[in-house]
């Protein structure tokens, strides 16, 4: 791919990314409205929820520091950062280069590490409560990405995004590991975007919130910019299942704009089918007590554990 | 590092591999379990991966006795025995629940057995296709599994439980070697071991009589 279409997709890539994430949420939303017999709000609600939020001036308790109005900033740069190195369409965009599959995991927790600061800046118990229970959540977790992690330099030599998922489309994979991965990120998918059976989005009680009330102190365009980071941190996770596990659907490195646009199709489908499964999953299971959350993210970590053991299997008896 | 690795390619290896997969996670997690109720429901979600391996290789290899015990395996494991287990825990409900073990600890030996049986296969199957050996692996991984379900739980039912997950690694053994004669006939016996072991739970221990259930 040359330079200016290496950029071209690049640029295509943050349109989507920036157009689509609060739209992802919205259609969530629409499912859970649907499955519970409502009407629900519409697929340009997070839109205009964004649009109203922005129009108003944020209020910051007297005796919060920096770091909430920090916070915001880096959460939503660190999540788009992140976004821009995670492929949706098409491998070779310019800074592929970049996109490791640790930093995008260093990304994601520097956003999470700094949403949890700053719930604690203001003092107010319930944030408190929600950065404890978020940053537990995130050493329980964390692990078990590494192990998904693991399995990839496993199989292509390199946890580069960009690499693992051409490997991977040459046909270079393991089917028992690759399954064993993949059914571990999907329960880590969900701890990470704070969903069902971990957290309830539409539960207003405290157990329910540990990431919303992370957000209780937070308005106007603060609180759109963590929004906006939230949404955005769901198409990324769309996408790296994507890149890593169906990585054929994506247009390969050196493609040209009419591959792009089948690849684009294909990566709202796909971004479509993630979002009403999610909903419907949503509405399907209950939320899981605090006290079993960890026992949750074990199961994540324990079939990491046997994508490792049989990549291990299938090497030596290669 | 990539070339060091068989290339996907080949669908029927690679779905049948991933279906034998799904049992063997299942039978993991069934040490995770504390309910009997959802060790059956486990059960049976683990049968009906082994018939779908069992359907796909069928179809993959146009063996027809494959659907005859595709079939067997569907309607006896993944359908029968659980509704049997399921009417068992309705007349002897005390058995069934409040088992002191499960959990992520417990399923976390899971993983220490699939570690054991790859190791094992590893060293004991040098000269055979890696596509064998991962096979076999899986095998014992579901077998250990249920052998320790048996081994560490106290209650009756959870100990049927794990034996019918026990032979499911057996079969699974006798799949990856592709006989479809001795697969029929050893699921034949398995059915016969099983129905004779639910016979002797419901008469023997919990004094009933299978026409006597409601």
């Amino acid at each position: 791919m040359s330079f200016v279409l290496s950029v071209l997709a690049l640029l295509l890539h943050a349109a989507l990314l920036i157009g689509v994430a609060p739209l992802a949420g919205g259609l969530v939303g629409i499912v859970r409205a649907r499955l519970g017999g409502r009407a629900g709000a519409g697929l340009m609600q997070p839109w205009r929820d964004l649009a109203r939020l922005l129009r108003k001036q944020p209020v910051v308790a007297e005796q919060a520091s920096f770091v909430t109005s920090g916070a915001p900033v880096v959460v939503l740069a660190a999540t788009m950062a992140a976004g821009l190195l995670v492929p949706s369409f098409a491998l070779g965009m310019a800074g592929g280069s970049a996109a490791d599959l640790l930093v995008v995991a260093g990304l994601l927790a520097t956003a999470r590490v700094g949403l949890a600061l700053a719930a604690m800046d203001a003092g107010s118990g319930m944030g408190g409560l929600g950065a404890s229970r978020t940053m537990l959540v995130g050493v329980l977790a964390e692990p078990g990405l590494l192990l998904v992690v693991l399995v990839f330099v496993g199989l292509a030599g390199s946890s580069d995004l960009e690499v693992s998922a051409g490997v991977l489309r040459e046909g270079g994979g393991r089917s028992v590991s690759i399954g064993l991965a993949a059914a571990a990120m999907l329960p880590l998918a969900l701890v990470a975007n704070a969903r069902m059976p971990v957290q309830d989005q539409a539960g207003g009680g405290e157990p329910a919130m540990a990431q919303a009330a992370m957000m209780l102190e937070y308005s106007g365009w603060h609180l759109a910019a963590i929004e906006f980071a939230g949404s955005v941190r769901l198409l990324i996770w769309i996408g790296l299942l994507g890149a890593l596990f169906s990585p054929q659907l994506l247009a390969g490195a050196g493609s040209g704009p009419f591959v792009w646009v089948l690849a684009i199709i294909g990566w709202g489908l796909r971004v479509v089918v993630a979002c009403v499964a999610l909903g419907g999953f949503e509405m399907l299971v209950v939320r899981v007590r605090p006290a079993r959350v960890p026992h949750f993210i074990g199961a994540a970590l324990l079939l990491g554990v046997l994508a490792v053991i049989f990549l291990f299997v299938g090497a030596a008896g290669a | 590092m990539s070339g060091a690795y068989p290339p996907l390619g080949v669908p029927a290896h690679d779905v049948a591999q991933l279906l034998a997969g799904a049992v063997m996670v299942l039978s993991v997690f069934l040490l995770f379990q504390t309910r009997i109720a959802a060790m059956i429901r486990n059960l049976s979600w683990q049968a009906a991966g082994l018939a779908g391996a069992v359907f796909w290789l069928a179809w993959a290899r146009g063996e027809r006795e494959f659907v005859v015990i595709g079939l067997v395996v569907l309607a006896a494991k993944a359908w029968g025995l659980p509704m049997l287990l399921r009417r068992l825990v309705g007349v002897w409900p005390d058995d069934g629940d409040g088992e002191t073990i499960g959990g992520i600890a417990t399923a976390m030996t899971g993983g220490g057995l699939v570690v054991l049986a790859a190791l094992v296969v590893l060293a004991a199957t040098g000269g055979m296709a890696w596509g064998v050996r991962e096979a076999l692996a899986i095998a014992l991984s579901v077998l250990l599994p249920g052998l320790w379900t048996m081994l560490a739980r106290r209650r009756t039912l959870s100990r049927l439980v794990g034996f019918v997950c026990a032979q499911n690694g057996c079969f699974l053994a006798v799949l990856a070697a592709g006989d479809a004669s001795a697969m029929l006939g050893l699921a034949l016996v398995e059915l016969g071991v099983v129905a004779g072991a639910l016979l002797g739970v419901a008469v023997f221990v919990a004094g009933r009589v299978p026409w006597g259930w409601r």
